[in-house]
């Protein structure tokens, strides 16, 4: 993704490296800032910090010690957390008597779905579901990671991504029986 | 189950070719460095600020460092008398000090001082120094006649004992003047048996009460509940016993009450309530041919919207048991003490009123729907200033902080780790 050159080049900090650097990660970064930041006028803001902590940071990265595509992620998946816990995106409430429903699951082909369709569904997702469900399913943290992360114990991580799941599910079924109507009529 | 979801990882994963515009490097780039200076700048006040406390913290031991030097010079009052003028005639004595160890550097000096201006004693007597002094008999027999007043009822005998602390033995010339003739004794003086020691006292009762802020500290989520209470200002009451150990180090054991108070403000729509209006006027009948009017009274019953609206004070009572160890500094009558530990909640009792399903239910046991705050773990941190007002009794300002290192929330849907921020004044007791 980021030619080790210009790695070297933006620790010693040459401003024209920095510019290589943000045109050859800003798709995968923006693809992350996406997921996790639905509202777009936080995003913008959200880039920038993660782009001055990037390069403020650069000479603390070892190639040795990892490839910079993970430790990017790292970085941009922590300032989306810390953005939640600075409040500049809001923090949601799930109340109870609805956290606690027990969902009836149901065989859904999610494997149908598009990359729009998941985009579409996911911004759609309460944003305690999505948080968690992008943190273990899509960037592959631990419960413990993600309890540590957000400050939530293991457990309430995993019966939260339980949730997720089938929150996923139900709006699949629904919008499947949707389009089956559609087709019938 | 698992491959659908893989399906979703491996869409979502993929990298978004399309970046909106407004993302370009040119239209991005000084709001980055904007935002670097303002991280590099945040970085630094917090580095000074740091460095000041460092400072501080170097300062006030400095200063610690020095009254308890001065506490020892001034707890030990029998310092060593180096010179006592011996003269049958004068009716005085003078001991020389050959090889002084004293435990305190200091106050031989002035001793020395204090008693030679006593006598007048001229620069080569008075300038003592770390250096032992050997002085041959003509001087001090041409320096006692210099010093001697001509006026023998000038003259104040020094009869201070001479009490030494040191635990080496002392050799002394001990001088036997008389202004015509003068022998020197060498004289072995071998040290007490035991030496003086001032036991301070080391443990202390402590009584502090005050106020308390606390916070909730939700995880993520917010419980249903919340979004209607907030805490507001508490209290709490502490008696401790500290004993202390070397160097000034204590250990810290007490009870604690603490009340944690809270706010509901709820309000519902109630539909279909019922009002019953007495004693209005429910029909009004004409008669056309008498024209009478006649006016028929009677209860309205009438179903409506009505708001309901509820506010209610909460509380949780805490009973703790705070044990901690910490570091004490003395300045005079001052004491200056921090220290860290840990406090377990024995029991916990709540009252008040709360949300379930919005529905407002009540609460006046030792359990609560939602919270456990029993055998609960808190961490703690806090500092005390206290002024003594004598040997055993003295005034405190006190600051505790906690935080629950337990979970809290009894439902695995939320987590919360409290914190509480005491502020309290009370009295110590030493003994």
């Amino acid at each position: 993704m980021v030619e080790p050159s210009v790695i070297v080049l933006v620790k010693k900090g040459e401003q024209a490296a920095f510019k290589v650097m943000y045109q050859s990660s800003i798709a995968y970064v923006y693809a992350i800032v996406k997921r996790y930041i639905p509202n777009e006028s936080n995003q913008e803001d959200i880039i920038q910090e993660i782009y001055a902590r990037l390069f403020l940071s650069i000479k603390n990265y070892d190639e040795t010690k990892g490839d910079f595509k993970s430790w990017l992620r790292k970085i941009v998946v922590n300032q989306c957390l810390e953005s939640y816990r600075q409040g500049k995106s809001p923090k949601y409430l799930v109340p109870l008597e609805v956290a606690s429903n027990s969902n009836v699951v149901e065989e859904h082909p999610l494997n149908e779905l598009s990359k729009e369709e998941i985009e579409n569904l996911l911004s759609n997702m309460p944003e305690g579901y999505r948080q968690i469900f992008m943190l273990v399913i899509i960037d592959e943290y631990s419960h413990k990671e993600v309890g540590k992360m957000l400050g939530i114990s293991p457990e309430t991580s995993r019966s939260q991504l339980s949730r997720a799941k089938n929150w996923i599910r139900k709006r699949v079924s629904y919008s499947n029986k949707q389009k089956i109507m559609l087709n019938g009529f | 189950m698992a491959s659908d979801f893989d399906h979703i990882k491996n869409k979502i994963s993929e990298e978004s070719n399309s970046v909106p515009p407004s993302l370009d490097w040119d239209g991005m780039k000084d709001g980055i460095f904007q935002k670097m200076q303002n991280i590099q700048e945040g970085e630094m006040s917090s580095d000074n600020k740091l460095k000041s406390i460092v400072l501080l913290l170097l300062c006030l031991l400095t200063i610690c460092n020095r009254s308890q030097r001065t506490y020892l010079s001034t707890d030990y009052p029998n310092t060593p008398t180096n010179i006592i003028v011996s003269s049958e005639k004068a009716s005085s004595s003078m001991t020389l000090e050959k090889n002084t160890k004293f435990k305190t550097q200091q106050s031989p000096h002035k001793q020395t001082s204090r008693q030679s201006s006593n006598y007048n004693l001229p620069p080569a007597i008075e300038q003592s120094n770390d250096q032992p002094i050997f002085i041959t008999p003509k001087t001090i027999q041409n320096n006692l006649q210099k010093a001697l007043p001509k006026k023998k009822e000038q003259l104040v005998p020094i009869s201070t004992p001479a009490k030494i602390i040191s635990p080496l033995p002392s050799k002394l010339f001990f001088v036997e003047n008389t202004l015509e003739e003068i022998t020197i004794i060498d004289k072995t003086i071998s040290p007490p048996q035991k030496s003086i020691t001032v036991t301070p006292l080391k443990n202390r009762i402590h009584l502090s009460s005050g106020i308390g802020f606390w916070n909730n500290n939700f995880g993520n989520i917010i419980p249903e509940y919340a979004s209607f209470e907030q805490t507001i200002l508490s209290y709490y009451g502490a008696l401790h016993f500290t004993s202390e150990m070397k160097k000034n180090y204590f250990f810290s054991l007490g009870i604690q009450y603490q009340q944690l108070e809270s706010r509901l403000d709820w309000s519902t729509t109630i539909e279909d309530y019922e009002v019953v209006l007495e004693d209005t006027i429910k029909t009004i009948q004409n008669n056309l041919i008498s024209g009478e009017v006649q006016i028929i009274r009677g209860n309205v019953t009438l179903n409506v919207n009505a708001q309901r609206n509820v506010r209610h004070f909460n509380k949780i009572q805490l009973y703790q048991i705070p044990l901690a160890v910490g570091k004490r500094w003395r300045l005079k009558n001052w004491e200056a003490a921090i220290q860290m530990g840990a406090t377990l909640n024995i029991a916990s009792f709540y009252q008040g009123r709360t949300i379930q399903l919005e529905q407002l239910i009540e609460i006046a046991s030792n359990t609560h729907p939602f919270i456990e705050s029993q055998w609960k773990i808190h961490a703690s941190a806090g500092g005390q200033v206290s002024y003594y007002l004598n040997n055993h009794i003295g005034v405190s300002a006190n600051i505790q902080y906690q935080r629950s290192l337990d979970d809290w929330g009894k439902s695995s849907e939320f987590s919360m780790f409290p914190s509480i921020l005491n502020l309290g004044l009370g009295m110590n007791y030493k003994f």
